[in-house]
């Protein structure tokens, strides 16, 4: 990924003036590793685009060269299984999603709990439900890099207009939806029901926790089909089938154009990541940030406010020939004060926090409106994570087929979801 | 014998309206992905036909974010070498084929037949032994003995008489060879570094964890489509003789 | 100057194609075979694992419901592309059959889609697609306004008519040139005989045209089913397999399988699965053109 000049310039200016002091902090005294090369593969976001424009502080501080080369999202998972079947020495970091890792641990992550307790990284900086996926084998293999809670965005403007209040339930929900479709020409809620990636689960967990159900039970058989998980599944659908309130390709959407719909201002809820917000900040944005809110995402009446988390961490490769340099880098990009840089820096609209000290940080709570404060809140009480297991993977790939073809009618809710189970059940099996 | 006037009519009309139908289906697509290139990024998901071009998303490709200049080189190297490679190798063999009797030569010619079969291999050698109608047959025998006789060795032979009387043919084959590679996907994807990318992989990198974005896919649909165009049209006599000829006897 | 220079020249000529056939080709093919008898999964271990024999097969065939689904989607597919695409051939030829500056320029046109890469379709096909912005669901819907709410890729048929129009929009015109090769071929003086003798236009065609036609008809079947099992990168980029699994052709399974489930074992028996069925059309295709090449 290359920066332009004036881009790294203005980079090391933000973070001069967010921690004058930084450079000097976290790096080894003495430029131990100068002269070194660190080669780190990161997914395209505006994130690591952000840091990449402070890398050459960095650089001055150590003497190491980092390069950020980024991979699109499409093709992530494609990249890993070759990088780590190769046995490749190419990238010495990297990032990589939740559900893409336990295959990882070993194969290519090395652990580096024993590094880290040695240069001093505080493991309590970060909430539990982000640094569950750093954790396997009672080691430590990453470092949380990319986190993202759930919020709910709204339509301000419209909610004001037609006095709708925030929902906090999921029957409110429904109410806002059917209310804002009577009067406007907007969709209720726009949810992503097509297959990529999972994504037309993401929401889903929150119902099956919220009903009481969950995707495994203690002895990791699937759970997720049973009473209160086929009624949790019901409701989710009847925002599409019954209610009716997404617009029209919502059964086909990923995450990213169920998002388009709301940016485009057709629809008027979207519950998504925290960081949509970046993209009603753009050019191409029909809806502005002024007529954006957001809120906790919705629960059953009764239940506490949940949140599925989606991390990515950044992880050391084993095969690393420059090992120590990348777990300088890697101990100097994951400082607080790093993160909290970005997050305050004008010219950024990244909204990522990973730590407890930027999320309650008075700064970027002013900047955001309160979003940081909601997300720290939800973590506080989500008791609830994605299993760390490589069966993970492909239990994940049935699931969103099934749930795909109860969104388009093929199948009824109990069928899709038992055969899934069963399906699931025969992949834990295969041990 | 007089037809009646009307049923003439009507039949050139409905003619007249395939052949508009079939005009404006293959068009439709290109000329709406190229106008979605050129429109300003705020008008990518509204239907206007009517905006004012801007070179926005071009300029955008070819910045440092994306570097799709690179690309394009690398997908000029992958496939101009290609090329260079399978098309010496292909004119070799098709002689062999075409002019020598050798034991076997039935069943070589169908397995590399048969490899075209085979899923996620795009390999020159079996096109250009069914364009081999083209060129080498047409060659009069005579000229051949004629060089021989002359003793020109082997390699002479081929460089100095059936090269350039097989032109048409090669030409044809290697720009067919330069296109497959061109636009090849599945082996590109798995194959490549994340520096080294050509084009129909970048093209990939448009698609975000937010997204796609569109107005850029299809400026780098552009840069990928139009030299394809150019040579698509330079072959197209060859092209369609090669098809009719190479298909039947 | 037959005999032993011959010999020593054709094995010359011959040996760089062999050597990259065989590279390209032999060794993938048997690595493949290889690997589909063990079991190999990314999620357990980077090296193959065990030695199973026959297992993934015979998991594919009887033991997993998702396998068949694919081969019916498959068969669906196919037979759907391949009987669209060739009457849309059949149809292009005979309309651009003769001469003419309009028809010349079709020609010249019909070329264009042949030069754009299936990936490259896919990812415009969804974008035109798109119910909220999509410029052919827009268009559709003006003319059949009862369209105007369906989510195409939503709906089994519909996406599986959405793929088939953009690989139909790719190799018409190919198979179009073909058939006009065939075309060419039928004997003016049958058809001047016929006309002469009163039979009308449909009748020379169905009496005449198409028996002689049979040949030329019957590569290009072959040739396209060929091509449409092989489809992949549209449905990637395009599809993604679904709505569910109504889009997963065996080739995208064989892929998802491999690497995105990161069942390499299983992926690979699917994936010779999909190149048996291949060989035995190839054989059907040279029995055909074969015989007339010596």
């Amino acid at each position: 990924m290359r920066i332009s000049r004036r881009e790294a310039l203005a980079g090391a200016a933000a973070l001069a003036t967010a921690a004058p002091q930084l450079a000097g902090a976290a790096v080894s005294p003495g430029k131990p590793f100068a002269g070194q090369t660190v080669k780190v593969m990161v997914v395209r976001s505006s994130q690591y685009a952000a840091q990449a424009k402070r890398l050459p502080a960095f650089e001055a501080a150590t003497g190491i060269k980092v390069e950020f080369v980024d991979v699109p999202f499409g093709s992530m998972r494609e990249k890993l299984a070759a990088e780590m079947v190769a046995g490749s020495p190419d990238f010495d970091l990297a990032t990589v999603m939740d559900v893409w890792i336990p295959p990882l641990i070993d194969n290519y992550f090395g652990p580096i709990g024993a590094d880290l307790k040695q240069r001093g990284v505080d493991l309590g900086r970060y909430p539990k439900a982000f640094l569950a996926t750093s954790l396997y084998k009672n080691d430590v293999y990453g470092l949380p890099s990319r986190c993202h809670i759930q919020l709910l965005f709204y339509r301000k403007d419209i909610f004001g207009e037609l006095g709708i209040s925030v929902p906090k339930t999921w029957e409110d929900v429904v109410s806002a939806g059917l209310k804002v479709q009577e009067k406007t020409k907007l969709s209720g809620i726009s949810i992503p029901y097509g297959r990529l990636a999972g994504q037309n689960l993401m929401v889903w967990y929150n119902f099956l926790w919220g009903a009481g159900s969950d995707v495994f039970d203690e002895n990791m058989k699937p759970m997720f089909n049973n009473a209160a998980g086929l009624k949790a599944t019901q409701d989710y659908v009847d925002i599409l089938l019954k209610y009716k309130l997404c617009p029209t390709g919502a059964t086909s959407f990923n995450e990213g154009d169920a998002t388009t719909s709301m940016v485009q201002g057709n629809s008027a809820m979207n519950p998504c990541w925290w960081h949509i917000y970046n993209r009603f900040a753009m050019k191409d944005s029909a809806v502005g940030l002024d007529k954006l809110g957001f809120a906790p995402l919705p629960t059953y009446a009764g239940s506490a406010p949940t949140t599925y988390t989606n991390t990515w961490i950044y992880g050391v490769n084993k095969n690393s020939k420059v090992r120590e340099a990348a777990l300088e880098f890697l101990t100097w990009v994951s400082e607080p004060e790093i993160e909290r840089s970005i997050l305050i820096d004008p010219a950024e609209n990244d909204v990522v926090a990973t730590q407890w000290s930027n999320l309650r940080d008075k700064e970027v709570n002013a900047r955001f409106r309160g979003m940081h404060n909601f997300a720290a809140d939800a973590l506080e009480s989500t008791k609830k994570s994605i299993p760390n297991i490589p069966e993970f993977l492909p239990a994940v790939d049935v699931m969103e087929v099934a749930m795909n073809n109860i969104a388009t009618g093929q199948a009824s809710v109990a069928d899709a979801m038992n055969g899934a189970a069963a399906q699931v059940a025969r992949i834990m099996k295969r041990g | 014998m007089r037809r009646r006037p009307t049923r003439v009519y009507v039949w050139k009309a409905l003619e007249w309206a395939t052949l508009a139908f079939v005009g404006g289906f293959t068009l439709f697509p290109i000329v709406w992905m190229v106008m979605t290139a050129f429109k300003p990024v705020e008008l990518i998901y509204h239907l206007n036909v009517l905006f004012w071009p801007t070179l926005d998303n071009f300029r955008e490709v070819f910045s440092v974010r994306w570097e799709v200049g690179a690309k394009v080189l690398h997908s000029l190297v992958i496939a101009l070498g290609t090329v260079v490679i399978a098309i010496p190798i292909a004119v070799c063999a098709a002689y062999a084929f075409s002019r020598k009797q050798f034991r076997l030569k039935r069943a070589m010619f169908q397995w590399i037949l048969l490899t075209q079969f085979i899923p996620g291999v795009a390999i020159v050698l079996p096109f250009y032994l069914m364009f081999r109608n083209l060129g080498l047959d047409a060659i009069p025998e005579e000229t051949e003995e004629a060089a021989t006789i002359d003793g020109a060795g082997l390699a002479g032979l081929l460089w100095h008489i059936i090269v350039p009387m097989a032109r048409p043919g090669i030409l044809t084959a290697a720009i067919f060879c330069f296109i497959l590679t061109w636009n090849e996907f599945l082996f590109a994807l798995i194959l490549t570094r994340t520096r080294v990318v050509p084009l129909s992989v970048g093209i990939m990198s448009f698609r975000l964890e937010r997204g796609d974005l569109w107005e850029l896919i299809s400026a780098t649909g552009i840069l990928i489509a139009i030299p394809m165009f150019f040579l698509a049209m330079m072959i197209q006599r060859h092209f369609i003789k090669g098809m009719t000829a190479g298909a039947i006897r | 100057m037959a005999g032993i220079q011959d010999r020593r020249h054709v094995a010359v000529l011959l040996a760089p194609a062999m050597l990259v056939v065989g590279l390209t080709t032999l060794y993938p093919l048997g690595f493949s075979f290889w690997t589909s008898f063990h079991d190999w999964r990314l999620i357990k271990s980077l090296m193959p694992g065990a030695f199973i024999g026959w297992e993934n097969y015979i998991t594919a065939f009887t033991d997993d419901p998702v396998f068949w689904t694919v081969m019916r989607v498959t068969a669906r597919f196919v037979v759907v592309d391949v009987v669209a695409t060739i009457l849309a051939a059949l149809g292009l030829a005979l309309l651009l059959m003769r001469a003419g500056f309009t028809r010349s320029l079709l020609r010249t046109l019909i070329i264009l889609p042949f030069a754009v890469s299936p990936a490259l379709i896919g990812i415009s096909w969804r974008f035109m697609f798109n119910p909220e912005y999509g410029a052919i669901h827009h268009t559709i819907s003006t003319f059949l306004p009862f369209m105007a709410k369906t989510d195409w890729f939503a709906s089994p048929a519909l996406a599986t008519y959405a793929l088939v129009s953009a690989d139909l929009w790719h190799w018409a015109p190919y198979f179009a040139f073909m058939l006009m090769g065939g075309l060419a071929s039928v004997p003016a003086e049958t058809l001047e005989a016929a006309r002469i003798d009163g039979a009308s236009d449909v009748r020379v065609f169905f009496s005449i045209t198409l028996p002689q036609m049979a040949p030329v008809l019957t590569v290009a079947v072959i040739l396209k089913t060929v091509f449409a099992l092989k489809v992949f990168d549209s449905i990637v980029t395009m599809t993604g397999g679904g709505p569910g699994l109504e889009t997963s052709t065996l080739a995208f399974f064989a892929y998802n399988t491999g690497f995105r489930d990161y069942d390499m074992g299983y992926a690979a028996a699917i994936a010779y699965v999909l190149t048996i069925i291949l060989f035995a059309l190839s054989f059907f295709y040279m029995r055909f053109i074969m015989p007339s090449r010596t």
